[in-house]
């Protein structure tokens, strides 16, 4: 520790002893705040029901009898020019720019809209589900294909809980997690790492999450990437379409990145000194058939760090044209994410630590060039919290600018389009969460 | 052990109701005496006023008070107690920034004279005042909780990378207050 270090642990040991005075807080005023926070709590439930209260008075007016309306005719309705789309939200543009853009089609995947007072999920479909979560605040969630959702949300404390609901979104059971969670391409499975260094997955259709395998170490354990449908099968020569690979990181008891492990079916197999062994994996994905050359099969993540806080990442696979298993590039520029389902593109993020993300890009497979980039040049620009990709080509992304979120599209060569309304917000908690399709948050 | 919490939480005991509860409440007191002045110095640092301090504490006993059926692991409590306290802190500091929309990184004008007046103690005090809500929690939970870059990462439910950084950034902004320089650090 420097001499300043130790000025200042000395500078806020000074300031306490002599300006903090002893109190004394007694059972019964801790009591009575408990119950003022537990009728807030309840408050805002009620709050919800006087609101959809509020909606359905005014719909019923719209079926009474048109005599009973006002005999006022409509008021002529005027002409809206289209406003031309900005610059800024055109293809080759490389600014983080969110103002004015123009409206797109609907999102094609779920989002979770945190704008009113209770967590709604809004589907493709048109349906909404407002969430019964045991805790309030929601970091992210996917949909598994039974119809349940699987919400990551966090107690006043700071743990992270995984909270499985219902159809109609109400939680019927809470697990503990160190982290966030994955699924599979097919939204058959959901995996996370509890508390205990266990490998949790949840299985549509299947009640309760089970314990898939344990993986050695006395620190934290995250589970990065999730692939198969089946975990518990029972490998069958030939078999096809069964089975899960899970991919886990752990953490050493003093925080740092530790070895990372494979689990497939319920084997725990190390990765160290394999080609897979990345500081942080990020994700795998495979495409094609492997009996045919258009099959291919890529591991993204970080490989190192450099002076301890600057990762350089390396993307490994099958190169297409030589057929050979090698490094198909490396950056130290940017932390890569999550790989389309088509396994043609990448989603990379800047490398900037902490907060919203002030750059987001997306890398051709095939030439192993950015297809496009965009990033925050100027501290009114704006910021990206979660992105998933909606299709092959685009992603759905929560952005925020100017003290307001929107949920934006970003198309296959990088045009922005917004595809929900404006609303205002602090840049800590987004407003809109897309659907995870890989992982969480 | 699978890791699950039910819905419902709590554990079924074979004591009448009355008296678990009874129980319960001389468990959660002697914990809250035993607890209560260290709290209260961790968010007096965090908030820089005494009203304010005591008002976090109250809320965190709370809120612990609420949950203090469903921990399980009592060994954890002082970490669990202490994110309430620095989690709700950062949440009472963003709602106050929505309202007032205020920059942090304003230096108070009277910090020079406090070097003179009362010391280069008061002085770095005064500097840690101005710190960015997240920087300054990992500078108290550092420098006066004595906390590890792990434990800070999970109080404040950030990554020991981000711990790295967010430290980082806030000794280099009190030493370029402070008016030290690195080269001064190293004689």
């Amino acid at each position: 520790m420097t001499d300043f270090e130790q000025e200042l642990r000395a500078s806020l040991s000074r300031r306490v002893e002599g300006g903090v005075p002893p109190t004394s807080l007694d059972l019964a005023t801790v009591r009575g705040r408990a119950r003022r926070i537990e009728r807030r709590r309840h408050g805002i439930v009620a709050g919800v029901a006087a609101a959809v209260a509020a909606v359905v008075v005014p719909g019923s007016l719209a079926l009474a009898p048109a005599f009973e309306r006002s005999d006022v005719p409509p008021a002529p309705q005027p002409t809206f020019t289209p406003a031309p789309t900005p610059d800024h939200a055109l293809a080759g543009d490389a600014s983080l720019d969110f103002r004015d853009l123009p409206t797109g089609p609907d999102p094609t995947i779920g989002y979770l809209d945190l704008s009113g007072q209770e967590p709604v999920v809004r589907e493709p479909s048109g349906n909404e589900t407002v969430l019964e979560l045991e805790n309030p605040t929601p970091f992210g969630y996917t949909a598994l294909n039974d119809g349940r959702y699987v919400v990551l949300t966090r107690l006043d404390g700071g743990s992270w809980l995984v909270e499985v609901t219902d159809t109609s979104g109400t939680t019927q059971q809470v697990y503990e997690t160190t982290d966030g969670l994955s699924v599979d391409p097919t939204h058959t499975q959901v995996a996370w790492a509890s508390d205990e260094g266990e490998v949790m997955v949840l299985t549509a259709g299947v009640e309760e999450a089970r314990v898939l395998a344990e993986v050695p170490g006395d620190g934290r354990v995250d589970v990065t990437d999730l692939d198969g449908t089946d975990c518990f099968a029972t490998p069958e020569p030939g078999g096809e379409g069964t089975g899960c690979v899970v991919h886990v990181g752990t953490y050493t008891a003093d925080g740092y990145p530790g070895p990372g492990y494979l689990v497939a079916g319920q084997e725990v197999v190390p990765l160290e000194g394999t080609t897979e062994e990345f500081l942080r994996h990020a994700d795998s994905v495979t495409a094609g058939d492997p009996q045919e050359t258009s099959w291919t099969s890529y591991s993204a993540g970080i490989r190192e760090l450099v002076d301890q806080t600057n990762p350089c990442s390396e993307v490994y696979g099958v190169d297409e044209q030589s057929r050979e298993s090698g490094v198909l590039f490396e950056t130290c520029d940017h932390v890569p994410d999550a790989f389309s389902p088509d396994a043609r593109s990448l989603l990379l993020w800047g490398t900037e630590d902490g907060g919203a993300h002030s750059r987001i890009g997306v890398v051709d497979m095939e030439t192993r060039a950015l297809r496009w980039e965009r990033t925050a040049t100027d501290p009114r620009m704006g910021r990206v919290a979660h992105a998933a990709w909606e299709g092959d080509g685009s992603l759905l992304a929560s952005a925020f600018q100017g003290g307001r979120w929107q949920l934006v599209r970003f198309s296959a060569d990088g045009a922005i389009e917004r595809v929900s309304g404006q609303v205002l917000g602090d840049e800590v908690d987004a407003a809109f969460i897309p659907e995870a399709q890989h992982s969480a948050p | 052990m699978n890791g699950t919490m039910t819905a419902t939480g709590g554990s079924v005991g074979l004591r009448p109701r009355e008296e678990r509860a009874a129980a319960r409440d001389a468990d959660f007191t002697a914990y809250m005496r035993s607890r209560q002045p260290s709290l209260l110095r961790t968010a007096y640092l965090l908030t820089g006023d005494l009203a304010g301090a005591e008002d976090l504490v109250q809320d965190a006993f709370a809120k612990l008070y609420l949950s203090w059926d469903k921990i399980r692991d009592r060994e954890s409590l002082d970490g669990y107690v202490r994110r309430i306290v620095v989690n709700e802190h950062n949440s009472l500091w963003r709602r106050a920034w929505k309202r007032r929309e205020r920059s942090s990184d304003a230096v108070p004008d009277t910090a020079v004279l406090d070097t003179y007046e009362d010391g280069e103690a008061r002085a770095l005090w005064r500097f840690v005042e101005t710190l960015p809500p997240r920087q300054r929690a990992v500078v108290v939970l550092r420098y006066y909780e004595d906390l590890s870059e792990a434990e800070i990462a999970a109080t404040l439910g950030i990554s020991t990378g981000t711990v790295k950084s967010q430290a980082s950034r806030a000794l280099a902004t009190l030493r370029e207050r402070a008016g030290r320089t690195d080269r001064e650090e190293e004689r």
